[in-house]
């Protein structure tokens, strides 16, 4: 006996179904049902997930949807409560199965209206069916509009109903349903929000009757929710979650555990129960079964024919072409249905695509811009080479597209860099969507193309951050509503959403759940258990107590059960997809937030269906590099083009090997500062194996010893055979890049580049690795080949293969190092007033800024008379230096900015009072600062008798204050009041040193007029400190005392399981990189972590010519062993000293237990888990 | 007509599960008619113990309303039979309503 469950709710069904499609599928297939459907509430979201794991498991897949009905009585949908969270209001709801094609499209289509109008109406029903010449068949069960007014006891309203769903043109079923469970009436006046489903054998059997008379075929479903039995209390917690409320008896649906996927013996029991309920024959119930199985088969869904899975569907060649805007639609679900592109269509248009393609790459390939170290030969044969796999795979509209997109950026001003594999394509470099040449690094087209691969390559591409929804806006404008999408992106159940949901269900207190949530780490829920018993702080605290007598397993379990259940929908941070104008018939869509609209296909989904594919990441650096170069334009009135600049400069490369790389891109880590100064990168080259070594996999593996010792000539480099030199020479014999591995299984083994990184993708699985060695080791003997040598090299594809980078990735991050670099050595100014208007690195502004004294770029404070929302370059005393912006104020608003900005330049306090747009507490801040400094000619360095001070400034602030909150009244009494006078001295004091400072930390978050260790200074000379500047002149192993304010703490992850902290110092002669290990870090990590200004005392080890590093053994609060030096003795007079040194070392001596680490309000510095190294 | 709530374990011949005579207060009733027959789980929210097995899997009740008549008299009666997933007992019926 077969049955095919028609209703069938996954995990898709948001915070409804609790299994995930791969689950019923495998239920479906031992309980030998051959087909299944998946009909999930309000979208797509996992139907494409459901699809594949169907046809991989051998069952045939079905697909539907269960749609909320307008309620055109209240219009009432979803609607927020607590905080945006929305509650399920329960609506009457119809399930609705598609077939072929164009039922897909239907139900794509009503996907989409029930996302942008709220549900759906017969009248919406009958629209699409029309717009898409679709068979659908429309199940009315009981939580219809039909059902409960059945249910009701409203006969004529229901058969009323009833008829209009019929006349939408649909086919139109009745479907029982019974969970076998009591039988409760409900009442008449229940509305939507109260309505309890009555799955009961006799509910079941009177609207089966009903559906007799009125002559509407009958199906049998089980309303499945769950894949089993023991799965059932996982959708309490659901039903609780979705409608905000803890569980009980009224939140709950189910009152028992039968709507599970049933066997079809069960599934027979239950028809038989209805029908002898309803007195109805065995015939009839046989007539029930059919009509279940062969409504089934007809609506199967063939992936390739119906859904277009396998093809590409990218946008047609005449809208690439076109360059005019295409049309912007509000609604999606009642567009026309596009036309159906056959096959010859498309074959027709690839080869009109082609050779488009060929003519743009041929068009430029001959200019210098794209010169090559190349032959004219092998430059052609690689474009030949690349042309062909792409005509091959029918991909010339693809290039076509993404070069569209790069354009719409360029012609923006934006700057846009491809990232990833896609850099090793010469025809992405012709046409501009790869700045970097492939041919002079040794790139292979194979790595990000192959003719082995159908599927559409990935794209990435880099852009301003600030400015990557103005690209998504262009592509919008460009190609339309009807051909462009954002990708979605399920936001799923992991440990902490599950216990604060778990937790509210079962109405423990807020508080409480708080404080457990917050204990765990971010990981899976289904790890909860392995958590608790591992994390020691986890296993030690009541919780673990809890868990070891097993007072916690039923909590447990029902956290674990909402495992990667999906929470959310939301938009994927930077994927955008692009297609022909078949979009809105093979997705849904909905509304964003954004502008642009949202599939309900997340990345993979999107592959799946051949939709094209683009990341658009928003990179900081990419910005920073912008404004730096606009900064350049200004005020030295160079055009500077960053993607051409020559790449072996050696102003560049000096710059990189002093180390001195703060604020590159990439490069500015403690860890790569100290690669760097081992490795002295002199070509473009060494940029990308740096890039490319600086990983975790072959830190681990330390690949990075023997790649120096060979590349410094300390070591003889092995290349293992003489065939394999030119593979291995660029790194020294090392194995460092995937085309390396690529290029050397082709030279060993003489098959295609194309296989050999089909060999090289299945290295990653260490599960294929017998298979790659039975074919590896006689190929490679065949192809001349010793065994040794075969051996040898299957070792290290072995080891090294999962290890190896992507060498035209590391090659497009290396071009931003690069240009990084390059603005850095030459236009120091415009470097950092990009670095500090966007901020893309890891460390704080004030570092950057300090960073930026040592390259003699003088920094301006604010002035409101010259500075701008961004940083900007500005002779100071005939250097270039920095201005620093209006924007850094804290508590400046943007209209505040604006406001400052549009009315200056001002003559006085009292002119940009009146002038502008800005708050009393601004005004004050900004006098603190100096920003009006020099409108009132105040230096507080060396105040002048008779000039107001900056202390006059704010006392005269506040009467203007109080002068415009009188203002108001005089108006009203047509009285004109002057202003008051301007500010004028009254022998105020002007601020000293640390108050300038201490405003500067915490009115603009870093130290500007004077770095703050400055009113140290005679006290670190007493105390015999080592300066960053010095700090190379120490020998190797000698005890050391170093300060400085902190900069970053990092806690990589290390293999031994060993915490390590780095603590980044800046002393004002630059910074400082100490590590901690687990020995020193109990006693010392309070002063670490709470501490911004820091004594450490270490031990120091050479790491070669330019290195040196500091082992932590000791940290100490700076402004305490201040104190406690003052208490003592007087830094200015010399008699006390020894007495003050004696103190200091005593308290050094001390346990640390008394120690209270003084605070600061302002993030000066950063932490994080970092990178390892 | 008064409901008795009661809930005590009884001995139950059955046939294909369907309770056909059960022993009460001493007293054998055989089943005359099937009234209804539903499905029930307890609220597991409220007790971890009561309605879930020693391992907290869920335990479904399957409900008989039936008419029995015994030497004494008839009665209309729910009889449940306890559904374990992992566990079974050695009485697994119980009487839990008896209307008189």
């Amino acid at each position: 006996m077969e049955f095919i469950h028609l209703h069938v709710a996954s995990n898709y069904s948001i915070r409804y179904g609790a299994n995930h499609p791969p689950d019923l599928v495998e239920a479906a297939l031992l309980a030998e049902q051959p087909a299944l459907a998946v009909t999930d509430r309000d979208g797509l979201f996992g139907a494409i997930k459901f699809v594949q794991a169907a046809v991989a498991a051998g069952v045939k897949p079905i697909l539907g949807l269960e749609l909320p009905l307008l309620d055109t009585q209240s219009l009432r949908t979803a609607t927020p409560r607590f905080g945006g969270e929305t509650r399920d209001l329960n609506p009457a709801r119809v399930l609705i199965l598609g077939k072929g094609r164009n039922g897909f499209t239907a139900l794509n289509r009503l996907a989409s209206a029930t996302a942008e109008i709220g549900g759906i109406t017969p009248a919406v029903l009958q629209e699409i069916i029309e717009i898409t010449e679709a068979e659908v068949a429309l199940l009315i069960g009981q939580n219809s509009d039909v059902g409960r007014a059945f249910g009701a006891g409203k006969l004529s309203q229901a058969a009323g109903l009833l008829n209009t769903w019929r006349n939408s043109g649909a086919r139109v079923y009745g479907e029982l349903v019974s969970h076998q469970s009591r039988d409760v009436r409900s009442t008449p006046n229940s509305n939507s929000s109260n309505f309890r489903i009555n799955y009961s054998t006799s509910a079941a059997a009177r609207l089966w009757k009903f559906f007799e008379t009125n002559q509407i075929p009958a199906v049998l479903t089980n309303a499945v929710r769950y894949v089993d039995r023991k799965n059932a209390k996982t959708i309490d917690i659901l039903d609780a979650t979705r409608r905000l409320v803890t569980v009980s008896e009224k939140s709950v649906d189910r009152v028992n555990a039968e709507g599970y996927l049933k066997s079809a013996d069960e599934m027979w029991q239950v028809l038989n129960e209805i029908s002898y309920t309803a007195g109805c024959d065995i015939a009839a119930a046989s007539q029930v079964w059919q009509n279940t199985n062969q409504l089934g088969m007809e609506f199967v869904i063939d992936p390739a024919e119906d859904l277009g899975i396998g093809k590409v569907f990218v946008p047609e060649l005449d809208v690439i072409l076109q360059s005019k805007p295409t049309a912007r639609y509000e609604l999606a679900w009642n567009r026309p249905k596009s036309k159906y592109r056959d096959d010859e269509t498309i074959k027709a248009e690839a080869v009109q695509a082609d050779a488009v393609l060929r003519s743009r790459c041929e068009a430029v390939m001959g200019s210098p811009r794209f010169s090559t170290g190349l032959t004219e030969t092998e430059v052609r044969e690689r474009l030949e080479a690349e042309l062909s796999v792409i005509s091959k795979l029918g991909f010339a509209s693809y290039f076509l597209t993404v070069a569209e997109v790069v354009n719409l950026s360029k012609a923006r001003g934006i700057r846009v860099a491809a990232r990833g594999s896609g850099a090793g394509s010469y025809v992405n470099h012709l046409l501009g969507i790869s700045a970097l040449n492939p041919l002079n690094h040794g790139l292979v087209m194979e790595r990000f193309l192959s003719p082995l691969r159908s599927s559409l390559p990935d794209i990435d591409i880099d852009v301003e951050s600030h400015r990557r929804l103005e690209i998504y806006e262009a592509v919008l404008d460009r190609f339309g509503t009807d051909r462009v999408a954002a990708v979605s992106m399920m936001d799923t159940y992991r440990v902490r959403h599950a216990i604060r949901d778990v937790g509210k269900a079962l109405a423990m207190p807020a508080a409480e759940i708080g404080i457990i949530a917050k204990a765990f780490p971010r990981v899976r829920a289904r790890d909860i258990r392995r958590t608790l018993t591992d994390l020691p702080e986890l296993a030690g605290s009541g919780l673990g107590a809890l868990h070891k007598n097993g007072k916690l397993n039923h909590f447990i379990e029902l956290v674990e059960s909402l495992d990667a259940l999906p929470r959310n929908v939301a938009m994927h941070p930077c994927g955008v997809l692009l297609s022909d104008s078949s979009l809105l018939d093979r997705t849904p869509v909905q509304s964003s937030g954004a502008e642009i609209p949202m599939s309900h296909f997340d990345k993979d989904d999107v592959e799946t269906m051949g939709f094209l594919k683009l990341d658009i990441l928003g990179i900081r650096m990419q910005s920073a590099m912008s404004h730096a170069v606009s900064e350049i334009a200004r005020t030295a009135g160079v055009q500077v083009e960053l993607d051409e600049l020559d790449l072996a400069d050696t102003e560049t490369f000096k710059l990189i090997q002093s180390t001195k790389t703060l604020g590159c891109f990439q490069i500015e880590s403690p860890g790569q500062r100290e690669l760097v100064g081992k490795f002295a990168p002199s070509t473009f080259n060494d940029i990308i194996i740096d890039i490319s070594l600086f990983r975790p996999g072959p830190i681990k593996s330390d690949m990075i010893t023997p790649f120096l010792n060979a590349k410094h000539g300390w070591n003889p480099p092995e290349y293992l055979h003489p065939r394999l030199v030119s593979i291995l020479q660029e790194t020294s014999g090392v194995v460092v890049f995937h085309e390396q591995v690529i290029k050397l299984v082709a030279e060993i083994t003489g098959c295609s580049l194309a296989e050999a990184d089909e060999v090289r993708r299945s290295l990653g699985d260490r599960d294929k690795h017998r298979e790659v060695r039975g074919w590896f080791y006689p190929a490679g003997i065949r192809n001349g080949f010793d065994i040794d040598v075969v051996d040898e090299i299957w070792a290290i594809l072995r080891a090294f293969g999962s290890f190896g980078f992507c060498k035209a990735h590391a090659g497009a991050f290396a071009l931003p190092t690069y240009q990084s670099a390059w603005l850095k050595t030459h236009y120091p100014a415009a470097f950092y007033a990009g670095i500090l208007t966007h901020d893309p690195g890891m460390y704080p502004k004030r570092l950057i800024l300090q960073d930026a004294r040592h390259f003699q770029v003088p920094i301006a404070p604010i002035d409101v008379n010259e500075s701008v929302a961004e940083y900007v370059v500005e002779e100071i005393d005939g250097v270039l230096g920095l201005r620093l912006p209006l924007s850094e104020l804290k508590g400046i608003s943007f209209d505040e900015v604006n406001s400052i900005i549009e009315s200056a330049p001002f003559r006085s306090i009292n002119d940009l009072w009146e002038r502008s747009e800005i708050s009393k507490t601004t005004l004050e801040r900004l006098v603190l600062v100096g920003a009006l400094d020099e409108v009132h000619g105040i230096n507080p360095h060396n105040p002048r008798a008779g000039r107001p001070t900056r202390r006059d400034l704010l006392v005269h602030a506040s009467d203007l204050e109080k002068f415009r909150s009188r203002k108001v009244l005089l108006d009203e009494m047509l009285f004109v009041d002057e202003l008051p006078v301007q500010p004028i001295s009254t022998g105020l004091a002007e601020l000293n040193k640390t108050e300038i400072l201490q405003a500067e930390l915490d009115l603009l978050g870093m130290d500007v007029s004077s770095h703050v260790l400055e009113s140290f200074e005679p006290l670190l000379k007493i105390l015999n400190v080592t300066r960053a500047n010095q700090l190379l002149e120490r020998r190797n192993n000698s005890e050391i005392f170093v300060v400085g304010v902190k900069v970053a703490t990092q806690m990589p992850p290390i293999r031994s399981g060993k915490r390590v902290i780095f603590l980044t110092l800046d002393d004002s002669t630059g910074p400082l990189d100490v590590a901690f290990f687990e020995d020193t870090q109990g006693v010392f990590s309070s002063q670490l972590f709470n501490s911004w200004l820091l004594l450490v005392r270490g031990v120091t080890r050479r790491t070669g010519p330019r290195g040196i590093s500091i082992r932590g053994t000791g940290c100490w609060d700076l402004n305490q062993v201040r104190e406690i030096y003052e208490a003592v003795a007087d830094v200015d007079f010399h008699s006390d000293q020894l007495a003050g040194i004696e103190a200091v070392n005593q308290f050094i001596q001390t346990p640390m237990d008394f120690a209270e680490p003084t605070q600061h309000s302002r993030k000066l510095w950063h932490t994080s888990p970092g990178s390892p190294g | 007509m008064s409901k008795r709530p009661i809930a005590i374990e009884i001995d139950v011949q059955s046939e294909a599960g369907i309770p056909k005579s059960f022993n009460w207060k001493n007293r054998w009733y055989s089943v005359q008619q099937v009234l209804m027959f539903w499905v029930e789980v307890g609220p597991w929210w409220k007790s971890t113990t009561e309605f879930a097995d020693s391992d907290g899997a869920e335990i479904t009740w399957r409900i008989w309303r039936i008419e029995a008549k015994s030497e004494s008299g008839a009665v209309i009666a729910d009889i449940a039979f306890r559904d374990s997933l992992t566990s079974s007992s050695a009485y697994p019926w119980r009487l839990i309503r008896v209307f008189d």
